[in-house]
């Protein structure tokens, strides 16, 4: 009979194996907001379009400045606080738009999760990444 | 010697050989051409005599001349290639037959225009040398070769006319100059063969008819020769060795000929003047007139001798021509102006056709001028010649004319006054590539003259002038001034309509600098206007505004298009103007979208409705059908309640006022009406439903017939009026989706704007999302993308959703607030509960 130490410690190989110790990816959107095309959309078979019209929240580099500047809908944004203010009375008003996330490629990945992590604090439920189109 | 008879006396001094060279240019040229376009007895120049011809004609072949001197050339060629092709090539019948034909068709090459001459030349030759080709040793080769050589000095003394009076060329001139002396030597050749042919037939002692066709045939070469000679010296300039040498050799030929034909008075009577001619090219003026002397005296009391047919009655032209000529290098006015009185009596310009002579009285008349004090008048009188020379030799005769009185008038030409020798001197000046010159004096004499229709020909010359020299727009400066300064002349509207298109042709070739292009096009259409207000009922008036209405139409400015064609003269105005003034002010209207996207009236399409109006008076009943139409579709209700829809002739016109008073129309009568028409219609009667709702329901089934089966607007409009909603739905949906890609989101907008004027919830429901649709498609943040939404609150509050119309304008103030202060002013007024 195999010494039940054995078993404890394969069992213990066997969890130690298998766990994960990073963040749960389940957290973060994996969605992508592609492009749109333009003509492919349009006429009433699409879906129920919200009035509250998408947002875009540009993340863009600026020469001279070590952060990103932040653009919502080509408005210029002063700082993270600022947007949370602007987003949280856009969400009191009981909005919930689709909000995209434009980070410029020389934009560091912790800026553009920081402003993600702003946006849904400020109660906007859909934030989604921009990407280009190949 | 008496100066009362036409005798010719010897001068007291000799006149330098250069003045008389000068004094023969212009003149020899054109004399064998001339004769040969314009007698009637002769078909050409080169065509044979009946003395030269081999046998008696067949039967039909004498009528040739006839049909030639008729002018009928295609039935003479016809029936001469008949005889040829009737004929054995061997016979003397196709030796007539050959002749005839190359005679027939060189008249047809001698008045054919330059360009086409080498075409009928092959065409002259073909006969002779199909003849010739078959039988080398033809019993009439000689008279075959004789015509071809004619032939071919008769084209090239036509080419040596225009030579004379075309300066350069030297080319040209010396192409011909070698195909004269190549014929001269074959005429000399071919004069000696038929010597020889002539000797053996008398060593045979042939008595027959055939010696004496031999020995014609000869006093004709012979005669050929002389002028061959004399051609030559033509394109020499004058007075040089090569001319006096040419003049020289032809004067000597002369006399041996004279020698050969003293049995033939005509050919004697030839030569004689050729000789004349020669002596007077060589300077050796008294010697000429010793010459033609004979001539003179027998012409004198021809009457007596019934044997010399040539000079019965009076000379030939060519030698009256002559006589003048050496009469006034004598001096002898007195004497040259009788002569000239023989042919043309105390009427001039009514004498009988006389082509050289008219050129010798024109020298004769600047003569004249030389001993006179009376400059002006006589000027006049040359001028007036000039214009005669013109109308009875035609524009090639004028060219002579002119190419003579530069050349004797010299210096006092630039004093000149008259008009038609400015012109000439001109046209010479242009001729020897002086084009800015020219223009000067006829701009200079344009302006000098008080006679509009000299002033007016003087401007299209000087204009002519300036466009060669490259001075378009001065060229037409020039006719506008001259059209100008004699306003009061009807027949200047032409001239000024001219400086309109010169100006025009300049714009286009300047089309690579916008700017000036512009600038220009404005004063082509100003020119235009000018000429329709100053010249109202002439022809070119209506030239212009046809031309202006164009113009206005291309350059996008149909309001301007339809002012300018407008009748101005209500008295005069056609019943063509007032239809085409009234379809031009409809399409100008038409183009303005009367009733917006949105279903709200644009005022300006009846403001501009009331100054087509302004221009179909009411009291004016050719303007009644046009007015009547311009109010039933764009005049305001005032004008419709004053309208009587019986009075009205058009059955469209009376339907569509009925249907606006709210009067029993009845029936659409459809047919050929345009679309333009039916649209502007159903335009004009939204716009009354939208003013007066509680009509939409009869308006809108009036609107339905108008727009047909078609996805249009006006339909959805017509149905949501008749209370079909739905249909009206399909209807946009069709129509949205007949745009383009790039044009649906727009288009899809404004379906939802007409929607939305459905009285039914679920309509509106419909509506929203179409508006909401195309906010989705429409760039974010732009005019019309602020447009849908304004429209989305409107709709939103019309469904009673207050609060989601506050939230949305409170969202678009925080995402995207607009630029124009007007427009967040209206989202402003929507954000506040």
């Amino acid at each position: 009979m195999t010494p039940m130490i054995d078993v404890v410690f394969l069992l213990l190989v066997f969890f130690l194996w298998t766990s994960s110790f990073e963040q749960p990816e389940q957290d973060l959107s994996s969605e992508l907001a592609l492009p749109t095309l333009p003509g492919t959309t349009g006429g009433l078979e699409q879906p129920l379009l919200s009035v509250f019209d998408e947002m875009s929240v540009r993340l863009a580099s600026v020469a001279g400045r070590s952060t990103a500047e932040i653009r919502l809908n080509e408005q210029i944004i002063p700082d993270l606080s600022a947007l949370a203010a602007r987003v949280r009375e856009i969400a009191a008003l009981g909005a919930q738009p689709p909000v995209i996330v434009q980070p410029d490629p020389e934009v560091s990945m912790g800026e553009a999760i920081a402003v993600y992590d702003v946006i849904r604090a400020a109660g906007i439920e859909e934030v989604l990444f921009a990407v280009q189109e190949q | 010697m008496s100066t009362n008879s036409f005798v010719l006396r010897r001068s007291p001094s000799k006149r330098p050989g250069i003045v008389l060279a000068l004094a023969l240019a212009g003149w020899l040229l054109f004399a064998e051409v001339h004769k040969a376009a314009s007698q009637s007895a002769a078909p050409a120049e080169v065509s044979a005599r009946s003395d030269d011809r081999a046998a008696a004609p067949l039967p039909g072949l004498e009528t040739i001349p006839v049909l030639v001197g008729q002018g009928m050339l295609d039935q003479a060629e016809a029936l001469a290639r008949k005889h040829l092709d009737a004929a054995v090539l061997s016979s003397d019948e196709a030796a007539q037959g050959a002749v005839a034909l190359a005679s027939v068709r060189v008249t047809k090459l001698l008045r054919a225009p330059l360009d086409q001459q080498p075409v009928h030349l092959e065409a002259a030759r073909e006969p002779l040398l199909r003849v010739l080709r078959a039988y080398p040793d033809h019993r009439r080769a000689a008279w075959l070769r004789f015509q071809q050589a004619a032939i071919d000095v008769a084209v090239a003394k036509r080419q040596a006319v225009v030579l004379t009076v075309t300066p350069g060329a030297d080319r040209q001139r010396l192409e011909v100059l070698a195909v004269l002396i190549e014929r001269g030597r074959d005429l000399q050749a071919l004069e000696q063969e038929v010597a020889e042919q002539i000797a053996i037939a008398f060593e045979q002692r042939d008595r027959s008819a055939w010696i004496d066709e031999l020995m014609a045939l000869r006093n004709a070469i012979a005669v050929k020769r002389v002028e061959t000679l004399l051609q030559r010296g033509e394109l020499f300039a004058a007075g040089s060795d090569d001319a006096l040498a040419a003049a020289a050799e032809a004067q000597q030929t002369a006399i041996t000929a004279m020698s050969l034909v003293r049995g033939d008075p005509v050919r004697q009577a030839e030569l004689v003047r050729m000789r004349c001619e020669a002596l007077l090219r060589m300077g050796q003026v008294e010697q000429a007139v010793d010459v033609l002397q004979p001539l003179l005296a027998a012409a004198a009391d021809s009457t007596a001798d019934s044997q010399q047919p040539a000079l019965a009655g009076k000379l030939n032209d060519p030698t009256l021509a002559l006589a003048v000529r050496l009469a006034v290098e004598q001096n002898q006015i007195p004497l040259a102006e009788r002569l000239l009185a023989s042919h043309y009596g105390d009427h001039p310009t009514e004498a009988a056709a006389a082509p050289e002579s008219d050129l010798a009285r024109l020298r004769f008349l600047i003569a004249q001028s030389r001993g006179s004090t009376n400059d002006q008048q006589h000027q006049q009188a040359i001028g007036a010649w000039m214009e005669a020379i013109r109308q009875r030799g035609g524009d090639f005769a004028q060219r002579r004319a002119e190419t003579i009185v530069v050349e004797l008038l010299g210096q006092s030409l630039a004093d000149s006054t008259d008009p038609r020798i400015v012109l000439a001197k001109a046209a010479a000046d242009l001729r020897a590539g002086n084009a800015m010159q020219a223009a000067e004096q006829l701009r200079s004499a344009a302006h000098g003259t008080t006679d509009p229709i000299v002033a007016k020909q003087l401007a299209i010359a000087g204009a002519a002038a300036l466009s060669r020299a490259g001075q378009q727009s001065a060229a037409a400066e020039l006719l506008r001034e001259i059209s100008l300064a004699h306003q009061q002349t009807p027949e200047m509207a032409e001239l000024h309509l001219q400086a309109a298109v010169l100006l025009d042709q300049l714009t286009r070739a300047a089309a690579t600098d916008p700017a000036a292009v512009s600038s220009e096009t404005e004063t082509v259409d100003q020119l235009l206007r000018q000429t329709l207000q100053l010249w109202p009922g002439d022809p070119a008036a209506e030239q212009a505004r046809s031309w202006l209405v164009a113009r206005l139409l291309a350059n996008g400015k149909p309001v301007e298009a339809a002012i300018a064609a407008s009748p101005h003269d209500f008295s005069t105005a056609t019943d063509q103007q007032w239809g085409t003034a009234a379809s031009l002010w409809i399409q100008a209207l038409a183009a303005i979208p009367l009733v917006n996207s949105d279903l709200t009236v644009d005022p300006a399409v009846e403001r501009l409705a009331l100054q087509a109006l302004a221009h179909f008076p009411a009291q004016v009943p050719a303007a009644a059908a046009g007015r009547q139409r311009l109010i039933a579709l764009f005049g305001g209700g005032e004008f419709i309640a004053a309208m009587s829809p019986s009075a009205i002739e058009e059955n469209f016109v009376r339907w569509l006022v009925a249907v606006r008073r709210g009067e029993a129309a009845g029936v659409l009568p459809i047919a050929g009406i345009a679309p333009l028409i039916r649209q502007a219609a159903a335009a004009r009667l939204i716009a009354d439903g939208i003013a007066t709702p509680s009509r939409r329901g009869a308006l809108g089934a009036a609107i339905e017939q108008l727009a047909g089966d078609e996805p249009t607007l006006e339909r959805a409009v017509a149905l949501l009026w008749t209370d079909r909603w739905q249909d009206a739905d399909v209807v946009l949906d069709r129509w949205v989706q007949d745009r383009g890609i790039a044009d649906r989101p727009a288009a899809t907008m404004t379906a939802a704007l007409v929607l939305r004027h459905a009285p039914h919830r679920d309509a509106k429901h419909r509506a929203l999302a179409r508006l909401t649709a195309a906010s989705a498609q429409l760039p974010l943040g732009s005019d019309t993308w602020h447009q849908s939404k304004l429209a989305t609150l409107e709709v939103l509050s019309e469904l009673d959703q207050q609060a989601e119309a506050v939230r949305l304008a409170r969202y678009i103030l925080l995402t995207r607030p607009p630029k124009d202060p007007a427009v967040q002013a209206r989202y402003q007024s929507w954000s506040e509960p």
